[in-house]
C-alpha cells in the first residue's frame, strides 16, 4: 500500500514541477512555450556540469542552473518572442525552432551522454521495497513551488498586475501597467521554473540533450486537463493525473498508465474543453 | 468536347490556388510530361530515390490543406502516416502478394476511420487551436512510445512481428496481378505510380479547394464564428477536412512502407512530426503548389545533409523555420511566386501602354 502512495506522490511532484513553468507562460501570455523542453534540459545539463566539473554542491548548483535557464529565457523573449505576440501560432513555431536549435547545439557541443551525478540523501525501507528520500524532497519542492506561485500571484504588486492583464490586457495597459516588462518577467519566470525542474531531476535520470522530451508530453497533458489558470490548472490536474498514472503504474505497468492518461485527456477535451479551470469557474459562478 | 475540356480547367482554377493563366497550364502540362518521362532516361537508383522523395509530398499536402486552408494546426499527420505504414505492413505480410493493393486500400480506410474518431473528439469538443496542436503532438509521441515497447516475439499479428523500436521488417512492395502478368512497383514502376498518384491528388485538391467546399474551408480559417453565423456547421467542415487530410497522409505512409520494406516508430517521433510543419511553413502554408515544391526540395537537402552526418540537418531545418517565421511569414516559395506574379503583371501593363489600341497611353 505504501508503494501506491509513494508512486502517486512521485508522479504528482513530477507533473507539478514539469508543468508549472509552461502553465504560467500559457496562462499569462496565452503562448504555448514549445522551448519548455530545452529549458528543462539546460537546467539539467548546467547542474551536471557545475557538480562534476566545478565541484559545486548539488544544492548550490540547482538554483544556479535555474537562474541560467531564466537568463536564457529572458534573452530569447527580448530578441525574438516579443515580436510575435500578435501571431500566436507563429510564436509556437518560433519557440519550437528555438527548442530544436538549443537541443542540437548542446548535442553538437557535448555529445549524447553526460557524466551522472550522485543522488543526495539515500534510501529507506518499508517492508521489503526500498524508497528514496530524494523523491520526498522533490515532493517538498513541488509543494514549495505551488505555494510560492500562489503567494506571488496573490500578494505582490506584480501578481496583481499579472492578474489584471490576464483578464484584459488592453485595459491593464491603459491603466498604466507596463505589460511589456511584465511579459518579460513572466517568460523568464517560466523558463527559470523549467530550468529548476531539470536541475532537480538531473540526479535521478540520465542527462542527455534529449532530457527534456520525456517531460514535454506529460506537461502538455497536464496543461490540457488543467486549463489556463497557472495555479489551479497544474495543481488539480496533477492530482487527478498523478492518481490515475500512479495507480495504473502500480497495478500494471507504465504503458497502462500512459494509456489511462490519454483516455482521461480525451474525455476532458470532449466534456470540459477548458479543463479544471473551466470547472472551477463553473463552480465559482454557481456559488 | 472542347468546351467540356475548358469547363474542367475552369473547375480547377480559382482564387484558392496559384496559377490560372494558359501559360501556367502549359507549363504544368510540360512539367507533368517531364515527370512521367523521367524514368525512361534516368538511372534506376536515382529514379527510385527521387520517387521516394516524392512520397513525402503527400505528407506535406496533408498538413497544408489542414493548416494553410482550414486553419487547423496539426502535429499529428505524421502519426497517421506512420500508422498507415504499420497497417499496410501487417496486412501485406499476412496475405499473398497479389492482394497487396487491397492491403493498401484497407490501410488507408482504417486510418481514415481513426482520423474520424480523433477528429470527432477534438472538433466536437471545441478546444482552442493551440490545444489541438499540443493534443495532436501528444498523440504522435504516445504512438511512438507504445510502438517502441512492442519488441519481442509476443507482439505479433499473424506472421508480422511489430519489432519494437527497431521497426517492422520484410514489408512486401505493392504489386498488381500475379503469375506472368505482374507489375511489382519497385524502382521505375514505383516512380510512375507515385508520380501518377501525386498528379491525381494535386489536381483533385485543386478541384476541391476551388469548389464550394474549398470556400467553406477558407471561411473557417478566416473567421470560424462568422462562418457559423452564416449557418454552416464548422465542426463538420473541420472533421471532414481532417479525414481527407488523414487519407492523403495515409496514402503517403503506405507508399513509404512499400518503398522502404520497413517501418519504425521513429517515423512518428519528435523529428518526424517537426519536418512536415517546416516544409509547409517554409514553402507557403496557403498554397499546395508551394508546399509541393518546398517538400521535394527540402527533403532533397535533408538527404544531402544526412550523407554528410545527420547532426547538422536538424539544426539547418530549425534555423530555416525560425528565419521563415521571423522574415517570411507567408513562406519562401510563396514570396517568390508573388514577386514573379508582380513582375509579369508589370510587364503586361507596360506592353498595354505601348499598344496602338490605347493610343500609347493607359
Amino acid at each position: 500500500m505504501f508503494g501506491l502512495f509513494y508512486q502517486i506522490l512521485a508522479t504528482f511532484s513530477f507533473l507539478v514541477l514539469s508543468t508549472t513553468g509552461l502553465a504560467i507562460i500559457f496562462g499569462v501570455m496565452n503562448i504555448i512555450n514549445f522551448a519548455h523542453a530545452s529549458f528543462i534540459m539546460l537546467g539539467a545539463v548546467v547542474t551536471v556540469y557545475l557538480v562534476s566539473a566545478a565541484n559545486l554542491s548539488v544544492f548550490l548548483a540547482i538554483p544556479l542552473a535555474a537562474l541560467v535557464a531564466a537568463a536564457v529565457g529572458a534573452f530569447l523573449e527580448l530578441t525574438l518572442i516579443r515580436r510575435l505576440y500578435n501571431r500566436k501560432l507563429d510564436c509556437l513555431l518560433a519557440t519550437w525552432a528555438i527548442n530544436i536549435i538549443i537541443v542540437q547545439a548542446v548535442f553538437l557541443w557535448l555529445g549524447t551522454s553526460q557524466p551522472g551525478i550522485d543522488q543526495p540523501f539515500g534510501s529507506f525501507k518499508v517492508g521489503d521495497a526500498a524508497y528514496n528520500y530524494y523523491e520526498l524532497f522533490l515532493f517538498g519542492c513541488a509543494a514549495l513551488v505551488l505555494v510560492a506561485v500562489f503567494l506571488l500571484f496573490r500578494f505582490t504588486r506584480f501578481g496583481l498586475n499579472v492578474r489584471a492583464a490576464m483578464q484584459n490586457r488592453d485595459m491593464a495597459e491603459g491603466l498604466g501597467t507596463n505589460t511589456t516588462a511584465m511579459y518579460l518577467k513572466t517568460f523568464a519566470l517560466g523558463a527559470g521554473l523549467a530550468g529548476l525542474t531539470g536541475a532537480l531531476y538531473a540526479p535521478l535520470m540520465p542527462v542527455s540533450p534529449y532530457f527534456g522530451d520525456r517531460f514535454l508530453w506529460r506537461a502538455f497533458t497536464v496543461l490540457i486537463v488543467g486549463g489556463a489558470d497557472p495555479l489551479i490548472g497544474p495543481l488539480m490536474s496533477s492530482v487527478a493525473l498523478g492518481g490515475v498514472y500512479g495507480g495504473l503504474t502500480w497495478l500494471w505497468d507504465s504503458v497502462a498508465g500512459s494509456i489511462g492518461i490519454l483516455l482521461i485527456t480525451m474525455i476532458f477535451i470532449r466534456v470540459l474543453p477548458r479543463g479544471f479551470t473551466g470547472l472551477w469557474d463553473i463552480l465559482r459562478a454557481r456559488k | 468536347m472542347r468546351s467540356k475540356f475548358f469547363d474542367l480547367i475552369t473547375a480547377l482554377n480559382g482564387p484558392q490556388t496559384v496559377g490560372t493563366s494558359p501559360l501556367y497550364w502549359r507549363c504544368f502540362a510540360i512539367a507533368c510530361g517531364l515527370l512521367l518521362l523521367y524514368p525512361i532516361i534516368g538511372e534506376d537508383y536515382a529514379v527510385s530515390n527521387n520517387g521516394f522523395l516524392l512520397v513525402w509530398v503527400f505528407l506535406g499536402l496533408s498538413v497544408c490543406i489542414l493548416w494553410g486552408y482550414t486553419g487547423i494546426f496539426s502535429f499529428g499527420q505524421t502519426a497517421f502516416f506512420g500508422l498507415a505504414g504499420y497497417v499496410y505492413g501487417v496486412l501485406s505480410i499476412n496475405i499473398p502478394p497479389e492482394y497487396s493493393m487491397l492491403a493498401a486500400v484497407c490501410g488507408i480506410a482504417l486510418i481514415m476511420l481513426l482520423t474520424a474518431i480523433v477528429g470527432y473528439v477534438i472538433f466536437y469538443g471545441g478546444i482552442s487551436s493551440l490545444y489541438i496542436a499540443i493534443f495532436t503532438l501528444m498523440l504522435t509521441l504516445l504512438a511512438e512510445t507504445l510502438l517502441s515497447r512492442t519488441s519481442g516475439p509476443q507482439f505479433r499479428i499473424g506472421s508480422a512481428l511489430l519489432g519494437g523500436s527497431n521497426g517492422m521488417v520484410g514489408i512486401p512492395p505493392l504489386q498488381i496481378g500475379s503469375g506472368d502478368f505482374v507489375i511489382v512497383f519497385v524502382d521505375k514502376p514505383f516512380f510512375w505510380l507515385v508520380a501518377a498518384l501525386l498528379i491525381l491528388v494535386f489536381l483533385g485538391l485543386r478541384f476541391l479547394l476551388n469548389s464550394n467546399w474549398g470556400y467553406l474551408m477558407v471561411a473557417t480559417r478566416e473567421d470560424p464564428l462568422r462562418t457559423q453565423l452564416f449557418g454552416y456547421d464548422i465542426r463538420r467542415i473541420q472533421l471532414i477536412t481532417y479525414i481527407i487530410a488523414g487519407g492523403i497522409a495515409a496514402l503517403g505512409g503506405v507508399l513509404f512502407a512499400s518503398w522502404n520494406n520497413f517501418i519504425a516508430p521513429s517515423s512518428m517521433g519528435m523529428t518526424a512530426a517537426t519536418l512536415p510543419i517546416i516544409w509547409v511553413a517554409a514553402g507557403g502554408r496557403a498554397s499546395i503548389q508551394a508546399v509541393t515544391i518546398s517538400t521535394f526540395t527540402l527533403q532533397w537537402i535533408n538527404q544531402q545533409l544526412a550523407y554528410g552526418g545527420g547532426a547538422y540537418s536538424l539544426m539547418f531545418f530549425a534555423i530555416l523555420l525560425l528565419c521563415t517565421v521571423m522574415l517570411f511569414p507567408q513562406g519562401i516559395v510563396t514570396t517568390i511566386e508573388m514577386a514573379l506574379e508582380e513582375y509579369l503583371e508589370r510587364r503586361r501593363v507596360a506592353r498595354l501602354e505601348k499598344s496602338p489600341l490605347l493610343g500609347g497611353r493607359l
